[in-house]
């Protein structure tokens, strides 16, 4: 049976460029992964990012970000694999350079 | 691909007692893949598949009563497996066509009691009639397994 991992990671960023930096690193990855409509939600004063990856349902990854927080939950890839990408953010990354690889 | 979005003041807790009653009508593996909590609110992800397409249910908001976002995206509207059985009878099928997510949604009643808590609880207010009874066959019903709940209240 597959794990389910949960990762969550405080990152002091800008919510737009985090979003960013998500969707780059994740979709144009060596082995990018279909995505779903982003969905974005502006509730209470709190904006949240919900972007869902999957090959239906396992495995698959979501990536909700809330202010500058990043929640990461997947199931199926191996170990370390979204906390390198998350490592990897620079806040200070601009256009073209906001992505992992 | 098809997105939905809309505002709702709401108990979490109940709209997502709601949700996971009434899901299993339009889909044989509702799943819910994410739950995240943080001191601000709650964000959950329901995942259900149809017989060909894959729908995300998002709601974010508050843990408690307040205002909570409603986000859907779904692929135009398939047939469950279950009305695909009943395809070569169109009077049937369409009496057993799924409801939609939107349905569902507009179905909602935030002050619902907890047995009253479902989809069904609304549709058999609204829609049964005692010549609908028939449609509803004992031999229908084993066969349609999602709809063990309208089985089981079409027993009482």
């Amino acid at each position: 049976m597959l794990e389910d991992i949960t990762y969550t990671k405080q990152l002091s960023a800008d919510h737009n460029h985090l979003v960013q930096y998500l969707e780059n690193s994740l979709r144009y990855a060596p082995h990018p992964m279909p995505s779903l409509e982003p969905i974005d939600t502006h509730c209470n004063g709190i904006l949240r990012s919900v972007r869902v990856y999957d090959e239906i349902l396992s495995p698959y990854f979501t990536a909700i970000t809330e202010d500058g927080i990043v929640n990461l939950k997947w199931r199926g890839f191996e170990k370390g694999y979204f906390e390198k990408i998350l490592d990897g953010y620079n806040p200070d990354a601009i256009g073209n350079a906001n992505k992992f690889w | 691909m098809a997105k939905y979005e809309a505002k709702i003041c709401a108990d979490f807790e109940h709209l997502m007692q709601y949700l996971d009653n009434s899901l299993p009508y339009i889909s044989e593996k509702p799943v819910i893949i994410a739950d995240y909590r943080s001191e601000k609110g709650r964000v959950c992800i329901h995942r259900f598949d149809a017989t060909e397409s894959v729908k995300t249910f998002v709601m974010a908001g508050n843990d408690g009563t307040g205002e909570i976002s409603l986000s859907v995206v779904e692929n135009e509207t398939k047939y469950t497996k279950s009305n695909i059985l009943f395809s070569s009878q169109p009077s049937r099928a369409s009496h057993l066509m799924p409801p939609s997510i939107y349905e569902i949604m507009l179905a909602y009643n935030p002050m619902a009691a907890e047995n009253e808590n479902f989809y069904f609880s609304h549709k058999l207010k609204a829609d049964f009639t005692p010549e609908k009874e028939n449609v509803y066959s004992e031999d229908m019903a084993e066969l349609l397994t999602p709809w063990d709940k309208l089985k089981r209240i079409f027993k009482k």
